[in-house]
């Protein structure tokens, strides 16, 4: 390989980030080529605080490689995707890898602690999806990750432990009473157990007290709304099977959803399917494939009428106000009366779909 | 009869009304993706209306609090059993029926 090119580094807010770009420094000081600090953004940008969490966090590793490399040493940073909705290892992967291209990297240097939100550590989705990618890539040799909890963890781990708590409590307390000492032991023990397995399963980032109550308080207009919804989709639909004529018209579309990050992407592809007429197939990143029963249900959804009330529940009262998916340009009827060419049978051209990492 | 008698049979209704239209949709409707309407939609709320209804019969915070839970465990789990039926079946290439196959019946 040609020892022109650079090291691009995925930057994340790990405790061996600082290894790690001391070792792609030295790297890169062999092979005389340039290091670049790149951070993807997990789809929440609508949230300014996040993103100068994120804008932090390359700072740090700009420090760092500044301190490691000599004044002349080309160091570039850059934060990947705040202006698009990412969800998932394979889209990080892939502004990974277009950076990489458009700069003429060609090699990766991966802190062995990496991982793209608050979730367990991605490093093997990211690694596996580099393998099949023409593209050269490490581990750096840091010394061991992390085993000490960090702050994060532990605010995750007690959020989970007092969710878990409450649950026990609703449902043995309920039972033998809340102050029986055996259920409140047992519920303790329970709690402990949930916070130490699932605290980086559970979130995709850390919670923090000011945006999580809004949430729950945004969750409690959501849900009736959604009940409603619900409702209504029932009556339609129960009207729409016992018709002796059956009026249904189905179609098949695709919508790339305005929502980041899996949480959001997972509740509007629910939200989809328990509402009029509508259900989700396959989710491919924040693309989802929707079939529709008839012409209005798919109207609903091209307007973006449960979008937006995904859009509240996430990211509050800003997210009422982006256009539908059909004004964006973001809706493509695949099979169906306005399918472009509609070959008639409607021969399913699945595209090869690749990862199942889309469900979790 | 009292009135909350009343309301819980009315409940039971709904629910087994809404059951009933599950059944008939899955039967009637064409493919395994507007059948996946039936079983999600008619299904779930259907078993919601069975669970208030049971809710208010036994009446105490337990049970109320366990029935709500159950609900909230439905209501996730059911779009997502469909999610991964229809998924299946997309990826198997299983085609989807529109109504240009109605006047060509009988092509499977």
């Amino acid at each position: 390989m040609s020892d022109r090119g650079g090291i691009l580094v995925p930057v994340a807010p790990s405790s061996t980030l600082e290894e790690t770009v001391s070792y792609a420094v030295d790297v890169a000081r062999e092979t005389d080529g340039g290091i670049h600090l790149v951070r993807t953004v997990p789809g929440h940008h609508v949230d300014r605080g996040t993103l100068e969490t994120d804008e932090r966090v390359l700072e740090r590793a700009e420090r760092r490689a500044r301190e490691a490399a000599p004044d002349e040493f080309p160091v570039t940073s850059a934060l990947l995707g705040a202006d698009q909705y990412i969800a998932g290892p394979a889209e990080h992967v892939e502004l990974f890898l277009e950076y990489a291209y458009r700069h003429a990297l060609d090699r990766i240097v991966v802190d062995p602690d990496y991982s793209i939100d608050a979730t367990a550590p991605t490093l093997q989705s990211l690694e596996s999806l580099l393998d099949d990618a023409a593209i050269e890539y490490e581990r750096a040799p840091v010394a061991e990750p992390s085993v000490r909890p960090t702050w994060d963890e532990l605010v995750r781990g007690g959020v989970v432990g007092i969710v878990a708590f409450g649950f026990y409590l609703a449902l043995g307390g309920t039972v033998y009473g809340l102050l029986d000492p055996f259920v409140l032991g047992s519920a303790v023990v329970t709690a402990l157990i949930a916070a130490g397995l699932l605290r980086n399963v559970a979130f995709e980032t850390t919670p923090t007290a000011g945006p999580l109550l809004s949430t729950i308080g945004r969750g409690i207009v959501f849900v009736p709304y959604l009940l409603w919804e619900i409702t209504k989709a029932n009556v339609l639909f129960a009207y729409v099977v016992l018709h002796p004529k059956l009026p249904i018209d189905p179609r098949l579309d695709r919508v790339d959803a305005a929502v980041g990050s899996g949480m959001s992407v997972t509740a509007f592809a629910n939200s989809i399917t328990l509402t009029p007429g509508t259900l989700t197939v396959d989710a491919d990143g924040h693309c989802l494939l929707v079939h529709s029963l008839n012409a209005s249900a798919q109207e609903d959804l091209f307007d973006g009428v449960h979008e937006r009330a995904v859009r509240y529940l996430f990211y509050g009262r800003e997210g009422l106000e982006l256009p539908g998916p059909a004004e964006r340009g973001d809706a493509s009827p695949i099979i169906g009366p306005d399918a472009p060419e509609s070959e008639d049978g409607g021969a399913v051209a699945a595209e090869p779909s690749t990862g199942g990492d889309d469900d979790e | 009869m009292t009135l909350v008698t009343a309301l819980i049979v009315l409940l039971v209704a709904l629910g087994v009304f809404f059951t009933f239209v599950a059944a008939v949709g899955m039967i009637r409707l064409p493919d395994v993706y507007s059948r996946s309407h039936a079983a999600t939609k008619a299904d779930t709320l259907g078993a919601g209306f069975a669970i208030l209804a049971v809710a208010i019969y036994f009446g105490t915070v337990g049970e109320v609090l366990r029935a709500a839970l159950l609900l909230v465990f439905i209501y996730y789990t059911n779009p997502t059993a469909a999610h991964a039926i229809t998924r299946a079946a997309y990826s198997r290439g299983v085609d989807v029926w529109t109504t240009d196959d109605s006047s060509q019946e009988g092509s499977r």
